[in-house]
C-alpha cells in the first residue's frame, strides 16, 4: 500500500477516523505503524477467494483474525488499514453472489456492532449499514434488510403528526439555500432543516411546504411532469408527485448524507452520497438498488449529461455512467487532479461540453463527454466554488464569498455577474430557460436572472422586493 | 389652649433644650457625611431576585456579564483590510486589555476627557473643568480598569482562531491573524478566512467589512467607571491620532462614565440654583429671614440627609442626584409658608415672640401633615426590587421626614434667637399681590369658578389621555441619559451602523446529567432557537456552540457549506470539540459557550438595540419557543403558568402585592406510542423551614419513580422553583435539582445580557411604578382623612395632586421620556412635590372659617395670604432649577428638571384655583365638612 493510498483511505472517513488518530501520531502519544502488516498476507491470499465465492468459514475466520490483530497494531495507520481490509472483504462477498459467504461476514460485523463499549462499534455499525444493505438491496433481500435494521435499531422513525420544527416555527423561509432545480416557471429549492422552497411562477411567489423532516435537504431535482424529488442528511429522500403541493417521505435503507439526485425519468430518481452512495429507484422510491463501490469518498453531485448520469465527488472524482442504469460503465478521467474535492458538474444538451467546479477556484473542462479535462486558459477564481450550471453556452458558476461569474462561451472564459454585494457562500445555480437563471445562498437567498447570467437580483430572502 | 398651640408655647419656653436637640443630630450627620460615596453599583440597578437577574448573575463569570465595553475601530478610508487599520485594531486590542490606567491620565479630572459642542456647552464646560480642578484633581497613581481579561475579544486577540484542516488531516487552530498581513494577498487570504468565521464575521468584524470590534468585560466589583471612562477615551484619542482610523466607543461602564463625567457639572448647577433662589427669595421678602431661615433650614437638611446616607452606607448614584434636589425644594417651601406667616402675624401683634407662636401653632398641624404625607409617599418608592430604588425611598422617606425637625422647628429657634425685625410691616410685592387678587375674586365668584374648575377637568382628560402614551424601558436607541448628538450617543449610532446588534440576549440551555447538552438532540433545538430568533427583525445574528460544530465539520469536508450541519452522535460532537480545543495552544476557546462539564450551553443573540418593543418581542418570542419545542426527558417535572384568564390588567397592575399565582405541576413520562403521559400531582401551598431559609411548598406528589415523595418548594418569592426529594417516609429531605425541572431532558433558561437584564428591570419597573403611585395616593388620601375628619378634603387635594402628576406624565409622554430605572424615583418622589401648596391652603381656609368669615370671603382672603407663600415658593423653585433645561449636558437632568417644574407649577395652579373654586361650587351641606 503507498501513502496515497493511505493518505486516500484517510480522507475518505469520517472525521473522527479521520483527525483524531492524524493528531495522536503527531502528538507523538502513539507510535507509528509496524512495518510488518497482517492484513497484506490476508488481502493477497483471502481477498480473491472471497470474491470468487469459494472463501470457506475457515477464511472468514482467519480474516477475522487477521482483521483484529491487524488492528490491535500500535498506529493509526494500522487500524486504518483494518477496516480497509475488512471493508473491501465485505465489498468482495457482497459482489461475489454468495448468500452463505455474506451470512458469514454479516455475522462477524454483527457481534462487532453489538459491542457496547468495543472499539470496532462504529465501524462494523457503518458496514452493516451500507455494504451489506446495499447488497441486500440489490438482490431485493427484503429479509436481510429487515435484519440489519433489527441489529442496528436504526428503523427510520415515523414521521411525527405534530409537524417539524421548521413548520412550527416558520423557519424555511429564511433556511440556508443549497441547491436549485428549475425548469421553465417552475423552481424548486432545497436547504438547510428541512426547507424545500417552491415557486411555480418562474420565481414570483413562493410557497414552503411541510416536508415532515428537519434534516438539511442536500439537493432537489425535478422529474419529468409534476414530480420533484429531495434528498438530504440521515437518508431523506423526499418526493412529490404533485409539483411541491405534498412531500412524502421516502423510506431508504440507508443513513447517510445523500447529496445529489437527478430523476431522469417518471417514477425514476438516481441518487449520490457519502460513502460513494450510489441509489437508483425506478417505482418512486419503494425499493432501491444501489452501485456496491470500493472506495470510501463523499460524492457531492450527480448531474445528468444527454442520456447518461455523471458523479463528481472527492478527490478528483467525475465518474460518467453511461446509459444511467445501474451498475453502469465507469468513464475514463483524465487530467482531473487526485487532490481536489468537486463540489457540482454540469453537462450541454449534447453530453459532449462539460464544466467541474470544486475546492479553491478548481475549474475544469471537457469537449470529449468527460474523458479528458482540464482548466480553460485565463480562467482564474481564488475561491471555493460550489454550483454550477448552464443552458447552451451561457454558464454561470458560484462560489464563496456571493462569488457569480457568467461565461457565454460555453465555459471558456468567464466575466462577473452583477449580484449584489454577499459576503457568504452562494451554492446552487439553475438555469429554468436559455435565459433565465437562479443562484441561491443563506438566509433564502434566492437570485434570479432574465439575461442569462449577466445580472442577478433577489426574488426571495434578504434584499427581495415584497 | 389647642395642643399645638401649647406645645408652640413650651417650644418657646425651653428653646435651648430644642437647640441641643437639633445640634446634636446635625454634628453627628455632619460627621458621618466623610463616609459619604458617590458612584454606582452596577449590580444595585438590577431588580433583585427577578429570575432573569438568577440567571444573570449565576453565569456571569462563565458566560461573560452586561457590563461590557464595545469599541469600534472603523477605517477612515476604505475597509478594514489594510494593514494600517489593522494594526490599529491590534493596539486597540492590548489597550482595552490593559489592567492599569497610566498615572498621568489618572490625575486629569474626567471632564478634560470630554469635547464640549456649542457656545453654552463650552462655557459650562469651561467651568466644570475648573472646578473639577480645584475639587477633584484625581489621583497620579496608577488606577485599575478591572478588565476581565478572559472577557476580552477582538479579531486580533489571543482566542480568535482559526481552525483549518491540514494536508494529513490534522485540525488546526492558529492565531487568526497570525502575522500582521502586508501583502495585498495575505490581506485577501484573511478576509476570506474572516467570512468563514461565524465566530468572528458579522460578531467582531462588520459586514460591510469597515470595522472591527473590541469587546471587553470588566468585573464588577474591581471596576472604577471613572478611571476606566479616562484610560478608554485616552485610548481613543491616542488611536485616531497614530492611525487613519475613527474610534467609537460605548457600552454600559463608558455611559457610566460619562455621567461622572458630568457629576461636577451638577455641583455647579445646583450652587447655581441655591444662588437663583437666594435672590428670588430677597426680591419676595426684603428682609433678613427670608433668605436666612428657608436657605440655612435647607443647608441642615442636606447635612442630615446626606449625613443620613452616608450613616447607612448608602452609596449615591450621581443619576439621582437630582433627588435631594427635590427635597432640599420641599423644605425651602415648608420655610417660606412659615416666613411668610409669621410677617403676617408680626405686623398685626408687633411681638416677635409672640408672633413666632402664634404662626408656628397655627402652622403646625397643616406643616406636619404636608410632611407625613410626603415622608410616606416617598417610603413607597421602596416596595421597588430594585436595590438603588429601594436605598433612595427609605433615604428619601427620613429625609423629607427630617425636614419636620432641621425646618419647621430650626426656623422657629432662629426667630426666637435672632433679634426682632426691624420693620413691622412685612413687605408685599405689588405685582404678586395684584396678580392674588384676580385669582382672589376668580374664586370667589361661582361662574368663574366653574369655568376654573372645567377646564382644570378639561385639562386632566387631556392629560390623562396622553399621558397612557408613556413608554416604559428605553424608548430610544442609545441612552436616553444622555442627549442624542452628545459623543456617547453619536457612538452608539455610528457602532450600531456597522455592527448590527450591539444588545445581547443570553439564553442557557441546561441539563441535569453533565455532558448531556452535547449531543444532536440538543443542538438542533439550540440552533432552531437562533433560528427562530433571527426571523425578528431586530436581530441581526446569534452565536453558540452549534455554530462553532458547523463550520468545524464543514472545515473538514472540504469546506463544502452543506456539511455545515451538527454530528448525529454525541460521541461525533464531542470529538469535533475536542479536536477544535486541541487545536488552539490557548485554554478555554470553548468557554464562552459552554461550560466545561457540559450541562450549559449558551445561545448569545445581537439585538439591535433595548428599546422595551425589542425586549418585550425578544422575551416572548424566547419564552414561546422553550414552551414549544421543549426536550422533556424520561421524567418531566415542569410548573405552567396558569392562562391569564379575564382580569389579566388588573392582577398585572396590583402584581406587586397579590401573592404570586400558582403555576400547575406538570409532571409526565413518555408514553409507549411516542406520546407522554401526566402524572397526578397535587397542587398546595404550606410552607416550611430548611437549612437554606423558609420555603413555601408550592406542590407535592408521591410516587413518581424519584423516591418516596417530592415537592416543589420555592425560597422567596422570585426565587426558583427547586425540586427536593426523600427516599423514604422519615428519610431526610434532599434538594434534587434547581430551577430546571427535566431530569435528563433540556431545559431552556431566559435569560442574561442586556437584553435579559433590561427585561427584568423593565418587569421591575413597571410593576413598582403603577403600585408607588398609587401607594402613595391612597397614603396622603388617608392621611388627610384621618386628620381633617373629611372625606372631602382627601379627595380635593387628590385631584389637585392627580391633575398635576397627570400634566407631568402628558408631558413626559409628549417629550418620549420613558420611565426606566432611572426615572421612576425622580417621578414618584415628583408627584409628592406641592402636596404641600394644597395642605396649606385648605388649612388656612378653614381657619378663617372658625374664624367665623363667610366662605367666599374665607376662600378670597386664604387666596390673598397663604396664596403669597404658595406662589414665592413656586416661582422660586421652578425659576431655580428651569435653567437645568438649557444649561445641562445630561439630558436626563434637563428632562427631570423640565418635569419637576411642570409638577409645581400645576401644583401651585391647583392649590390656587382648584381647590378654592370646587370650595366655592359645593352645595351648602358639603361645605360645612370642610
Amino acid at each position: 500500500m503507498n501513502p496515497s493510498e493511505i493518505g486516500r483511505a484517510r480522507r475518505g472517513r469520517g472525521l473522527v477516523a479521520r483527525g483524531l488518530p492524524a493528531m495522536l501520531l503527531a502528538l507523538g502519544l502513539v507510535a507509528p505503524a509496524e512495518a510488518q502488516i497482517p492484513a497484506d498476507t490476508a488481502r493477497a491470499e483471502l481477498l480473491p477467494r472471497i470474491a470468487a465465492g469459494t472463501a470457506t468459514p475457515a477464511d472468514v475466520a482467519a480474516l477475522r483474525d487477521a482483521f483484529e490483530s491487524q488492528a490491535a497494531l500500535p498506529g493509526p495507520v494500522s487500524a486504518f488499514e483494518a477496516r480497509r481490509l475488512m471493508s473491501d472483504a465485505v465489498a468482495a462477498a457482497a459482489s461475489s453472489g454468495s448468500d452463505a459467504l455474506l451470512d458469514a461476514i454479516s455475522a462477524v460485523l454483527e457481534v462487532y456492532a453489538a459491542e457496547d463499549l468495543g472499539e470496532h462499534r462504529g465501524f462494523a455499525r457503518d458496514q452493516l449499514g451500507q455494504k451489506v444493505r446495499c447488497a441486500a438491496s440489490a438482490r431485493g433481500d427484503a429479509a436481510r434488510l429487515e435484519h440489519i435494521a433489527r441489529v442496528l435499531g436504526d428503523d427510520l422513525p415515523e414521521s411525527r403528526t405534530d409537524g417539524t420544527v421548521g413548520d412550527r416555527q416558520g423557519l424555511h423561509a429564511r433556511a440556508d439555500l443549497f441547491r436549485v432545480a428549475a425548469r421553465g416557471e417552475r423552481v424548486a429549492v432545497a436547504g438547510y432543516l428541512g426547507a424545500l422552497l417552491v415557486s411555480s411562477d418562474g420565481g414570483t411567489t413562493w410557497s414552503a411546504p411541510a416536508t415532515g423532516t428537519d434534516e438539511p435537504l442536500f439537493d432537489v431535482a425535478l422529474g419529468p411532469g409534476d414530480e420533484i424529488w429531495a434528498v438530504g442528511r440521515d437518508g431523506v429522500v423526499l418526493h412529490s408527485a404533485d409539483a411541491g403541493a405534498r412531500f412524502e417521505r421516502r423510506p431508504t435503507p440507508f443513513r447517510r448524507h445523500l447529496f445529489g439526485v437527478v430523476a431522469p425519468a417518471p417514477g425514476s430518481a438516481l441518487v449520490a452520497g457519502d460513502f460513494g452512495l450510489q441509489l437508483r429507484t425506478d417505482d418512486s422510491g419503494a425499493r432501491w438498488t444501489c452501485l456496491p463501490r470500493d472506495a470510501d469518498l463523499i460524492l457531492s453531485a450527480v448531474r445528468p449529461a444527454a442520456k447518461d448520469a455523471v458523479f463528481a465527488g472527492e478527490f478528483g472524482t467525475l465518474e460518467r455512467l453511461q446509459g444511467l442504469s445501474l451498475p453502469g460503465r465507469r468513464g475514463v478521467l483524465e487530467g482531473v487532479p487526485e487532490d481536489v474535492a468537486i463540489h457540482d458538474v454540469w453537462f450541454r444538451e449534447d453530453g459532449q461540453v462539460g464544466l467541474a467546479v470544486g475546492i479553491a477556484g478548481t475549474l475544469l473542462r471537457t469537449e470529449d463527454g468527460g474523458a479528458t479535462w482540464a482548466p480553460p486558459p485565463g480562467v482564474r477564481f481564488d475561491v471555493d466554488l460550489y454550483g454550477v450550471s448552464g443552458a447552451g453556452d451561457a454558464v454561470v458558476v458560484a462560489g464563496d464569498g456571493g462569488l457569480v461569474a457568467r461565461s457565454t462561451d460555453g465555459g471558456r472564459s468567464f466575466a462577473r455577474a452583477e449580484v449584489p454585494a454577499i459576503p457568504a457562500p452562494l451554492l446552487g445555480v439553475a438555469f429554468a430557460s436559455p435565459t433565465r437563471a437562479f443562484v441561491v445562498g443563506p438566509r433564502g437567498l434566492v437570485l434570479r436572472s432574465d439575461d442569462a447570467g449577466a445580472r442577478f437580483v433577489p426574488v426571495h430572502g434578504p434584499g427581495a422586493a415584497r | 389652649m389647642t395642643p399645638s398651640e401649647r406645645f408652640s408655647r413650651l417650644f418657646a419656653r425651653r428653646k435651648h433644650v430644642f437647640a441641643l436637640l437639633i445640634a446634636l443630630p446635625t454634628l453627628f450627620f455632619a460627621w458621618q457625611l466623610r463616609h459619604l460615596e458617590i458612584f454606582t453599583q452596577f449590580l444595585d440597578l438590577l431588580p433583585r431576585g427577578h429570575p432573569f437577574v438568577e440567571t444573570y448573575t449565576r453565569y456571569r463569570d462563565v458566560f461573560g456579564n452586561a457590563n461590557t465595553v464595545v469599541l469600534a475601530v472603523v477605517a477612515r478610508d476604505g475597509d478594514l483590510y489594510q494593514t494600517e487599520v489593522l494594526r490599529a485594531v491590534e493596539r486597540a486590542t492590548d489597550l482595552v486589555d490593559s489592567s492599569v490606567v497610566e498615572p498621568e491620565v489618572n490625575r486629569r479630572p474626567a471632564s478634560d476627557f470630554v469635547v464640549p459642542q456649542g457656545l453654552v456647552a463650552r462655557g459650562v464646560h469651561a467651568v466644570v473643568n475648573r472646578i473639577d480642578r480645584l475639587l477633584a484633581p484625581g489621583v497620579a497613581e496608577p488606577g485599575v480598569t478591572g478588565v476581565d481579561h478572559a472577557l476580552v475579544s477582538s479579531l486580533t486577540h489571543l482566542t480568535t482562531r482559526d481552525p483549518r484542516v491540514e494536508q494529513d488531516g490534522m485540525l488546526v487552530s492558529p492565531l487568526l491573524v497570525e502575522e500582521m498581513p502586508t501583502t495585498p494577498e495575505q490581506l485577501d487570504d484573511l478576509r476570506a478566512r474572516v467570512r468563514r468565521n461565524p465566530a468572528v464575521f458579522g460578531v467582531l468584524v462588520s459586514t460591510d467589512e469597515r470595522a472591527a470590534l473590541v469587546r471587553a468585560g470588566f468585573i464588577e466589583s474591581r471596576v472604577d467607571y471613572g478611571a476606566l471612562f479616562k484610560h478608554l477615551q485616552q485610548t481613543k484619542a491616542t488611536l485616531e491620532r497614530d492611525y487613519p482610523v475613527d474610534v467609537f466607543i460605548t457600552g454600559q461602564p463608558v455611559l457610566f462614565g460619562w455621567t461622572y463625567a458630568f457629576a461636577s457639572e451638577l455641583l455647579l448647577v445646583f450652587a447655581l440654583t441655591v444662588v437663583v433662589s437666594g435672590v428670588l427669595l430677597w426680591l419676595y421678602f426684603r428682609r433678613l429671614y427670608g433668605i436666612l431661615l428657608p436657605l440655612s433650614g435647607a443647608a441642615v437638611n442636606v447635612v442630615w440627609g446626606l449625613g443620613f446616607a452616608a450613616w447607612l452606607g448608602i452609596n449615591l448614584d450621581p443619576l439621582v442626584l437630582v433627588v435631594p434636589m427635590l427635597i432640599t425644594a420641599r423644605a425651602i417651601s415648608h420655610s417660606v409658608q412659615f416666613v411668610e406667616r409669621f410677617y403676617e402675624e408680626y405686623e398685626e401683634l408687633g411681638d416677635k415672640e409672640e408672633a413666632c407662636i402664634r404662626s408656628m401653632s397655627e402652622l403646625l398641624l397643616p406643616g406636619t401633615l404636608a410632611i407625613l404625607t410626603d415622608a410616606l409617599g416617598l417610603l413607597t418608592i421602596a416596595v421597588a426590587a430594585i436595590p438603588v430604588v429601594r436605598n433612595l425611598g427609605f433615604l428619601c422617606a427620613f429625609w423629607a421626614a427630617s425636614i419636620a425637625i432641621t425646618e419647621m422647628l430650626l426656623n422657629r429657634l432662629l426667630i426666637l434667637y435672632l433679634p426682632p425685625p426691624r420693620e413691622r410691616r412685612h413687605y408685599v410685592p405689588r405685582g404678586i399681590q395684584s396678580l392674588l387678587e384676580v385669582v382672589a375674586r376668580i374664586v370667589s365668584d361661582r361662574r368663574s369658578a366653574t369655568v376654573v374648575v372645567a377646564l382644570f377637568a378639561l385639562a386632566a382628560a387631556g392629560a390623562f389621555v396622553a399621558s397612557r402614551r408613556v413608554a416604559l424601558g428605553e424608548s430610544r436607541p442609545g441612552s436616553p441619559l444622555l442627549y442624542p448628538e452628545s459623543e456617547f450617543n453619536t457612538a452608539a449610532e455610528h457602532v450600531a451602523e456597522h455592527f448590527f446588534g450591539l444588545d445581547d440576549l443570553l439564553v442557557f440551555a441546561e441539563s441535569e446529567p453533565s455532558g448531556r447538552v452535547l449531543a444532536p438532540d440538543t443542538f438542533k433545538l439550540v440552533e432552531s432557537l437562533q433560528r427562530t430568533l433571527e426571523l425578528d427583525p431586530e436581530v441581526g445574528g446569534s452565536l453558540s456552540l452549534v455554530d462553532l460544530q458547523k463550520q468545524t465539520s464543514r472545515t473538514f469536508h472540504q469546506n463544502d457549506p452543506r456539511w455545515g450541519i451538527w454530528m448525529q452522535t454525541p460521541a461525533e460532537i464531542a470529538s469535533l470539540l475536542y479536536l477544535l480545543e486541541a487545536g488552539a495552544p490557548v485554554p478555554g476557546l470553548l468557554d464562552p459557550y459552554r461550560t466545561p462539564d457540559g450541562r450549559n450551553l449558551a445561545v448569545r443573540v445581537f439585538y439591535a438595540d433595548k428599546r422595551h418593543a425589542t425586549v418585550t418581542d425578544a422575551i416572548e418570542r424566547t419564552r414561546a419557543f422553550a414552551e414549544s419545542e421543549r426536550l422533556d426527558g424520561s421524567l418531566s417535572i415542569r410548573l405552567v403558568e396558569p392562562p391569564p384568564g379575564r382580569f389579566a390588567w388588573l392582577r398585572r397592575w396590583l402584581s406587586p402585592v397579590l401573592p404570586p399565582r400558582e403555576p400547575e405541576l406538570v409532571v409526565s413520562v413518555p408514553d409507549p406510542d411516542g406520546g407522554r403521559r401526566t402524572l397526578p400531582a397535587k397542587a398546595e401551598s404550606r410552607s416550611g423551614d430548611d437549612e437554606a431559609g423558609s420555603y413555601r411548598i408550592v406542590a407535592s406528589f408521591a410516587d413518581a419513580g424519584l423516591g418516596a415523595a417530592a415537592e416543589v418548594r420555592q425560597h422567596g418569592r422570585y426565587a426558583p422553583y427547586e425540586l427536593w426529594v426523600r427516599n423514604g417516609a422519615t428519610a431526610a429531605w434532599k434538594h434534587a435539582d434547581a430551577g430546571a425541572f427535566t431530569r435528563d431532558g433540556i431545559s431552556l433558561r431566559l435569560a442574561a445580557g442586556s437584553i435579559g437584564i433590561q427585561a427584568a428591570s423593565n418587569e421591575a419597573v413597571e410593576a413598582s411604578d403603577r403600585l408607588a403611585l398609587a401607594v402613595a395616593f391612597a397614603s396622603t388620601f388617608l392621611i388627610l382623612l384621618v386628620s381633617y375628619r373629611s372625606a372631602l378634603v382627601g379627595t380635593l387635594m387628590i385631584g389637585s395632586l392627580g391633575t398635576a402628576a397627570l400634566t407631568a406624565m402628558a408631558v413626559q409622554a409628549w417629550l418620549g421620556i420613558a420611565t426606566d430605572v432611572n426615572t421612576l424615583p425622580v417621578q414618584v418622589v415628583g408627584v409628592g412635590v406641592g402636596v404641600d401648596y394644597a395642605i396649606y391652603v385648605v388649612d388656612r381656609i378653614r381657619q378663617e372659617k372658625r374664624r367665623g368669615l363667610p366662605l367666599a370671603e374665607a376662600l378670597a382672603h386664604s387666596v390673598r395670604t397663604t396664596g403669597l407663600a404658595v406662589t414665592f415658593t413656586a416661582t422660586t423653585l421652578v425659576l431655580g432649577i428651569a435653567f437645568w433645561i438649557p444649561i445641562s449636558s445630561m439630558r436626563f437632568s434637563a428632562e427631570m428638571s423640565l418635569l419637576l417644574c411642570v409638577l409645581m407649577a400645576v401644583n401651585a395652579l391647583g392649590a390656587l384655583l382648584l381647590v378654592p373654586s370646587v370650595l366655592r361650587l359645593l352645595p351648602e351641606r358639603w361645605q360645612r365638612s370642610v
